[in-house]
C-alpha cells in the first residue's frame, strides 16, 4: 500500500492534521496531549533551537521578539505590503523580494514566513507519524480561497522545506464543504462563511451528485478574528486609560487577555480579565452589548462580502439551501446572529468550526488516493490574471472564478528593430492600473533580432488544479519553444529552497523529554514574571511572613529552572502558585470592588 | 483495430502514447489515453454537439461534469508525467469550452469569430437602430445631475423605467442569437446572411450593456 496521505489545514491562529479512517476523516491529536489544535506559533530558544504550539504561544507572551505568531499573514508577501501595526509587533530584514522577519534583534537570524510555515508543519508531520506509525510524506494543505498566486507558491515552498510533497492546495471553504459529505444525492447551493483568526472567506458552491462546483469566492485576507481581539483591545485601553503606544510587551499582554474575554463572551454576558501590566495588575472588564458595538463594522464586512459573493455567483440570499460555518471566529454570537439574519437560515455548525477544513483536506486525500472515486471538486481561481500592457495598464487574461485548471494565450511582439528579446511582467488583482494589483513574477522572452512587429511569440499562462501558474513561450514563426525563468516576486527561488533544506532547524519538540523540560520551564518563567508583577505593585499588601515564603518559593523555582528535572519544576510551580494565592484573591477583590465603584458613578451620572 | 483517419478538414493529430491518427477527441480511439488537444479545437465538437452552435443547455452541463469527472487531474494523480500533462491541458480546454458555451453571448462571439467575423473595432459607434434612443437617455443622464429636488425624482422614475426597457430588450436579443444559433444554415448564402444578423445582433447587446451600466452609475450617484 502506497504511504497515506495526509490533509493539513494550515491555520491563521491554529493549525491541524487529519487522515482518513477507512472512508471517514480523522482529526489527528497530539500524541501526548491529545490535543487536536497546533496554535500556529513559533519561538526561539536562547540556545537556538524552536518550540512549536502552545508553549510557543505562550512563550511569546514575555518573549515576543523570539516568537511569531499568525505567520500566515505574511506567506508570499514583500516588505510593502505589510502595514503599522505589523511593523510594530515584528522587525522585517531589509531588502526586496519576499519579507524576512528578525528574531531577537538579530538580522543573522532572520526567517521568511514559508520557513516558519515549514516549523509547524514539521511538528504535524511529526504528530502524523507517531499516531499512524509510519511514514507520511506527502500532505494535501489548505489555503484561503482569496490566496493569490505567490501566497499559494509560498504555502507549497513551507510544504517542502518541512519535507512534504505537496500534491494538492485546496481552498479551505471547498474542503470545508467536502468534510459536510458531498456524496448524497441532493443537488444544493452552499454558502461557506470562514471567518478564521486572520483571514475571511466566503464561498458559493454548488453541490450534485457528488460534484462540488466553486460559483464564486470572496474575502478578506486581512479581516478575522484577530480583528475583533484588537477591537476589544482598543476597547481595554479606553477603559484602562492606557494612552498613546503601548509597548511590545503591554500590546501581547492586552492581545492575550482580549482573546480570553472574547471567548468567555461566547458563553457570558460579560467578561473580566486579569492584566499583570508593568504598574500593577489591573483587571479589564467588556459587556457583551459593549463588544458587540466594538465590532459591529468587522461584522458588516462580512456580509458585504457575502453579498459580493453572491452577485458573483449570479444567485439571490434565496437560493442559498445551506450556510456552513467555518473557523474558531464563527463562534461569536454576534457573528452568528448576523449570518443567521442575512441569510435567513440556521447556519450548520454540526461539525467543529475549527476541524472542519482540515477533516475536508483529508477527504480530498483520500480523492487523490484513488479511495473515493465518485467525489470530485472542481475549484475556481479567486483573483483575475493579467499581465502588464503599454501605458502601465493591466490586462485580463483570465478572469476572477474562472474554473481550475484555465489556460489563456497572448501573442507578443516587439515596438523597436532588432529587440533581442520581451519582458513580460505577470500581475493578479481587480484593478484597472498594473500598479495596484498584486506582482506576481516577471519574466524575460529571448527572440532572434529581427524588424519591429515581425516576431511572434505566443506565450501560455497555465493555471494548474492547485491555482498555480506556470508559463510558457512558442515562437509562432519558427515553431520552437522558449525557455522561460519565471522570477517570482515574493517568493523563493528552487536554490534558496534547497539551501533552507540544508541547514534546516532543530526542532525542540522532536525529542520528548527534552520538549518537556522547555514547556515545564516556559510555564515556571510566566509565573515567575506574573508573581514578581504582582509582589512589586501591591507589596503594601503583603504580610512579611506571606512574603518571605514567597520569596523563597519563586528562588527555588528559579533554581530549579536551571536543571534538567521537569519533575522537579511541575512541583515547584505548584508550590508557587499555593504560595501566591492569597494575593492574588486580594488583588482580584480589589479590582473588582474599584470597577464596580466606577460603574455606579457611571450609572448615577447616566441616570 | 485502427481508427478511422480523420477527414482533411481537421488538423491531423495523433495520439501522445500509441502514436495512432487521432479525430478532435478528449480521448485516443485506439488507447483510450487522454489528449491534450490543440486550443483552437471546436467546443462543440469536443462536447459533442457535432461542431453546431446549436447547443442545449442542459445536455452541455450535463456532459461538462460528466468529462470533468473523466479528465481532471485528480483522476491522474497516480499517472505518469505524460498523462498528467495531458489531463491538465485537457481540464483547462474543457473549462474553457463549458465557459464560452454555457453562455448564449459568449456562443455567438466565439461562432462568430470561428465563422471569420468579429465585431472588430468599429464595436463602440452606436448601432443604428439604437441612435434615437441613446440620444435621449444620454439627455436625461446629464440633465440628473443638474435636477432640482422634484425633477431629479421624475428623471429617476424615467431612467428606472428606460432600465426596465433595455433589460428586456437583452433578453429579447438573447433569444435572437439563440435562434440564429439553433437554425444556422447550410448553405453558403443563408450562412451569409445568418451570420451579418449575428453580428448585428452581437453588437446591438454589446452597446445596450454599455448603456445599462451608464444608466445604473447615473442611478447609483
Amino acid at each position: 500500500m502506497p504511504p497515506r496521505i495526509v490533509g493539513i489545514d494550515l491555520g491563521t491562529t491554529n493549525s491541524l492534521v487529519a487522515f482518513m479512517n477507512g472512508d471517514q476523516p480523522e482529526i489527528i491529536g497530539d500524541p501526548d496531549s491529545g490535543a487536536s489544535l497546533l496554535p500556529s506559533a513559533i519561538s526561539r530558544l536562547q540556545e537556538g533551537t524552536f518550540v512549536v504550539g502552545d508553549v510557543a504561544r505562550q512563550r511569546a507572551r514575555l518573549h515576543p521578539k523570539s516568537s511569531v505568531l499568525s505567520v500566515k499573514r505574511f506567506m508570499g508577501l514583500g516588505k510593502e505590503h505589510t502595514d503599522d501595526d505589523d511593523r510594530s509587533r515584528y522587525r522585517f530584514a531589509e531588502g526586496d523580494g519576499a519579507l524576512r522577519i528578525v528574531l531577537d534583534d538579530d538580522p543573522q537570524t532572520a526567517l521568511t514566513p514559508p520557513e516558519i510555515s515549514s516549523l509547524i508543519l514539521r511538528e504535524l508531520r511529526r504528530r502524523a507519524e507517531q499516531a499512524l506509525g509510519e511514514e507520511v510524506p506527502r500532505a494535501v494543505i489548505t489555503v484561503p480561497a482569496y490566496f493569490n498566486d505567490s501566497q499559494r507558491q509560498a504555502t507549497r515552498d513551507a510544504g517542502r522545506l518541512a519535507g512534504l510533497e505537496v500534491l494538492r492546495l485546496v481552498n479551505e471553504p471547498t474542503a470545508a464543504a467536502l468534510a459536510y459529505g458531498l456524496d448524497k444525492q441532493e443537488e444544493a447551493v452552499v454558502a461557506v462563511f470562514d471567518l478564521g483568526g486572520g483571514t475571511f472567506d466566503v464561498s458559493i458552491l454548488q453541490l450534485r451528485e457528488g460534484l462540488s462546483e466553486v460559483l464564486s469566492t470572496g474575502g478578506d485576507t486581512r479581516l478575522g478574528g484577530d480583528d475583533f481581539d484588537r477591537a476589544v483591545v482598543e476597547h481595554f485601553r479606553r477603559e484602562l486609560d492606557l494612552d498613546g503606544e503601548s509597548d511590545t510587551e503591554t500590546f501581547a499582554l492586552l492581545l492575550a487577555a482580549a482573546e480570553e474575554a472574547k471567548r468567555a463572551l461566547t458563553t457570558q454576558d460579560e467578561a473580566r480579565v486579569e492584566l499583570p501590566l508593568p504598574g500593577g495588575t489591573r483587571i479589564a472588564s467588556i459587556t457583551r452589548a459593549q463588544f458587540e458595538a466594538a465590532t459591529q463594522t468587522l461584522v458588516d464586512r462580512t456580509i458585504d462580502r457575502c453579498r459580493q459573493a453572491l452577485a458573483d455567483a449570479d444567485r439571490n440570499v434565496a437560493d442559498v439551501d445551506h450556510v456552513i460555518l467555518v473557523g474558531g471566529a464563527t463562534r461569536m454570537p454576534v457573528v452568528r446572529q448576523a449570518v443567521e439574519k442575512y441569510f435567513g437560515k440556521k447556519p450548520l455548525a454540526d461539525i467543529d468550526p475549527d476541524s472542519v477544513v482540515a477533516l475536508g483536506a483529508a477527504v480530498q486525500a483520500g480523492i487523490l488516493s484513488g479511495g473515493t472515486r465518485d467525489m470530485l471538486l472542481l475549484d475556481v481561481v479567486p483573483l483575475s490574471l493579467g499581465i502588464e500592457t503599454m501605458g502601465e495598464v493591466f490586462t485580463r487574461l483570465i478572469d476572477r472564478n474562472t474554473t481550475i485548471p484555465a489556460a489563456a494565450r497572448e501573442q507578443f511582439t516587439t515596438a523597436v528593430d532588432n529587440q533581442t528579446h520581451v519582458d513580460v511582467h505577470v500581475l493578479q488583482g481587480e484593478r484597472e492600473l498594473a500598479k495596484d494589483c498584486r506582482s506576481l513574477a516577471r519574466f524575460r522572452i529571448p527572440i532572434p533580432p529581427q524588424i519591429a512587429g515581425l516576431p511572434r511569440i505566443e506565450v501560455t499562462f497555465l493555471i494548474d488544479a492547485n491555482g498555480i501558474l506556470s508559463v510558457s513561450a512558442r515562437d509562432e514563426r519558427t515553431n520552437t519553444e522558449h525557455s522561460i525563468e519565471v522570477k517570482p516576486s515574493y517568493g523563493l527561488t528552487d536554490d534558496t529552497i534547497e539551501n533552507m533544506l540544508e541547514e534546516s532547524f532543530d526542532l525542540a519538540e522532536e525529542d520528548f523529554t527534552a520538549r518537556l523540560l522547555i514547556e515545564a520551564r516556559v510555564e515556571a518563567e510566566t509565573l515567575l514574571h506574573t508573581t514578581e508583577r504582582a509582589l512589586e505593585g501591591h507589596s503594601d499588601q503583603v504580610p512579611a511572613e506571606e512574603r518571605s515564603t514567597l520569596l523563597e518559593s519563586v528562588e527555588k523555582l528559579r533554581d530549579a529552572c536551571a536543571g534538567e528535572d521537569h519533575n522537579v519544576i511541575r512541583d515547584l510551580i505548584d508550590v508557587v502558585n499555593e504560595a501566591g494565592r492569597p494575593l492574588a484573591e486580594r488583588i482580584m477583590d480589589d479590582s473588582i470592588r474599584a470597577a464596580l465603584a466606577t460603574r455606579s458613578v457611571d450609572e448615577l451620572a447616566n441616570g | 483495430m485502427a481508427a478511422a483517419p480523420p477527414s482533411e478538414s481537421e488538423p491531423q493529430l495523433r495520439c501522445w502514447r500509441c502514436k495512432e491518427p487521432n479525430r478532435p477527441a478528449f480521448f485516443c480511439l485506439n488507447c483510450q489515453a487522454v489528449q491534450s488537444l490543440p486550443s483552437d479545437s471546436n467546443y462543440s465538437t469536443l462536447l459533442g454537439f457535432g461542431g453546431s452552435p446549436n447547443v442545449d443547455t442542459e445536455q452541455l452541463q450535463n456532459r461538462y461534469y460528466e468529462l470533468s469527472r473523466q479528465l481532471h487531474p485528480d483522476r491522474f494523480q497516480t499517472g505518469s508525467p505524460e498523462e498528467q500533462r495531458a489531463s491538465l491541458q485537457a481540464t483547462a480546454l474543457l473549462n474553457a469550452a463549458f465557459k464560452t458555451l454555457k453562455n448564449t453571448e459568449n456562443r455567438g462571439l466565439w461562432w462568430l469569430q470561428r465563422s471569420g467575423e468579429s465585431l472588430g473595432r468599429d464595436n463602440s459607434r452606436v448601432p443604428a437602430a439604437l441612435a434615437a434612443q441613446v440620444f435621449d437617455i444620454q439627455e436625461k443622464i446629464a440633465a440628473l445631475s443638474g435636477a432640482g429636488e422634484t425633477d431629479r425624482a421624475e428623471l429617476e422614475a424615467e431612467l428606472r423605467g428606460i432600465q426596465q426597457d433595455l433589460t428586456a430588450r437583452m433578453n429579447t436579443e438573447r433569444d435572437t442569437i439563440e435562434r440564429l444559433l439553433r437554425e444556422w444554415p447550410n448553405d453558403a448564402s443563408g450562412e451569409a446572411t445568418a451570420r451579418s444578423d449575428l453580428k448585428a445582433v452581437l453588437s446591438e447587446l454589446s452597446y445596450l450593456r454599455t448603456l445599462t451600466r451608464d444608466v445604473r452609475g447615473a442611478l447609483e450617484d
